[in-house]
């Protein structure tokens, strides 16, 4: 009898998903204690975690693949725009910046179907 | 400090509550979006329970990237969590040394306002209430989220039509200014060098795009941030 297992599937995905996560995790609990987190190596992992999620992040907001793409890009832009502007003016507050966003492009979405 | 359990679920229960619901309803509207499962999500949130791995969990499902960039893009995006557990770790632990099966518990429990709320109330927490403390904190947190996904994925099909896709920005948009918060110019040029060029490079290969653009843009960023020179004469 032979276990055959569909590699793409979204369950299995997951499992790799947990996986990875569950191994970064024991990775910092292995070397609680015994090294300091403030060390090159440790600086250069989260700039490669920095870049990479950064880039799913644009991709996300500027070349989505669900209906928030049925907006118009300038929208967009202005809503992340308002959202900076919030975070930047406004001591760095993570909550009020995003829903600034967030109701930026709700009110321009509902002013253009006006 | 006689119910610390209590106590963390007090400290949990307001803003630090309100703010990872948030975050995870547009999360479960993403998901729903997406086609996602509800039974697949809430088990990601569970599993995953870090918001920058939760969205690569995601975008590499919507993009069918496989099963091995699946593990290294995950992996690459919960490596800020290694920084956050080492430092926390030592500030719940009453004597030194590990001890796996609590000290995973919580690592895999730990997301950044748990680990922020460590660095900051720690000293206001006896040392012998601390991991129930924090344990309950974090969980509290945690359920949260998992209603917040469940408001998300069931909430966005009630909204109008034309504000349902401004809560879809909401968990990409709260992510990039987390990122933001990180005051390391290493940080910064990572962040915009990514932005640029791995949507680029996943325009090329989404599967090697996404895994090696942010290899290269960070590596980059670490360097021209001037991270090494930094660390070597500290």
């Amino acid at each position: 009898m032979s276990l055959s297992v569909n590699l793409s599937d979204p369950w299995v995905l997951l499992a790799a998903g947990f996986a990875a996560a569950f191994v970064t995790r024991a990775a910092g609990v292995a070397i609680s204690g015994h090294v300091q987190p403030d060390t090159p190596v440790f600086e250069w992992f989260a700039c490669v975690g920095q870049a990479l999620v950064g880039g799913l992040m644009v991709r996300a907001i500027f070349l989505p693949t669900n209906p928030l793409g049925d907006t118009l890009l300038i929208d967009r832009m202005l809503a992340v725009g308002a959202a900076f502007a919030v975070f930047f003016l406004f001591h760095r507050r993570l909550l009020h910046s995003t829903l600034a966003g967030v109701l930026t492009l709700a009110a321009i979405s509902v002013w253009r179907t006006m | 400090m006689s119910k610390p359990g209590l106590a963390g679920f007090k400290a949990a229960f307001g803003l630090p509550a309100m703010g990872l619901f948030c975050a995870l309803a547009g999360f479960g509207a993403l998901s729903e979006a997406g086609g996602m499962d509800i039974r697949l999500m809430m088990t990601s949130v569970i599993l995953i329970w870090s918001m920058p791995a939760l969205m690569t969990f995601n975008e590499v499902l919507i993009t069918s990237g496989g099963i091995s960039v699946m593990f290294i893009a995950v992996a690459f995006a919960n490596v800020r969590n290694i920084p956050m557990v080492v430092t926390a770790l030592p500030m719940v632990r009453t004597a030194p040394g590990i001890r796996w099966a609590k000290d995973l518990t919580l690592a895999q429990l730990m997301s950044p306002t748990t680990w922020i709320h460590i660095l900051v109330t720690s000293d206001n927490v006896p040392k012998t209430a601390r991991r129930q403390y924090f344990t309950v904190f974090s969980i509290t947190v945690l359920s949260a989220a998992l209603a917040g996904a469940l408001a998300g994925y069931f909430g966005v099909s009630r909204l109008p039509p034309e504000v349902r896709p401004a809560l879809l920005l909401l968990t990409p948009l709260y992510l990039t200014l987390i990122m933001m918060s990180v005051r390391k110019l290493t940080g910064y040029l990572s962040l915009a060098l990514g932005a640029i060029f791995v949507p680029i490079a996943m325009h090329w290969s989404v599967e090697w795009g996404l895994a090696l653009g942010g290899l290269v843009t960070g590596t980059a960023g670490f360097f021209l941030g001037g991270g090494q020179r930094r660390n070597a004469g500290s």
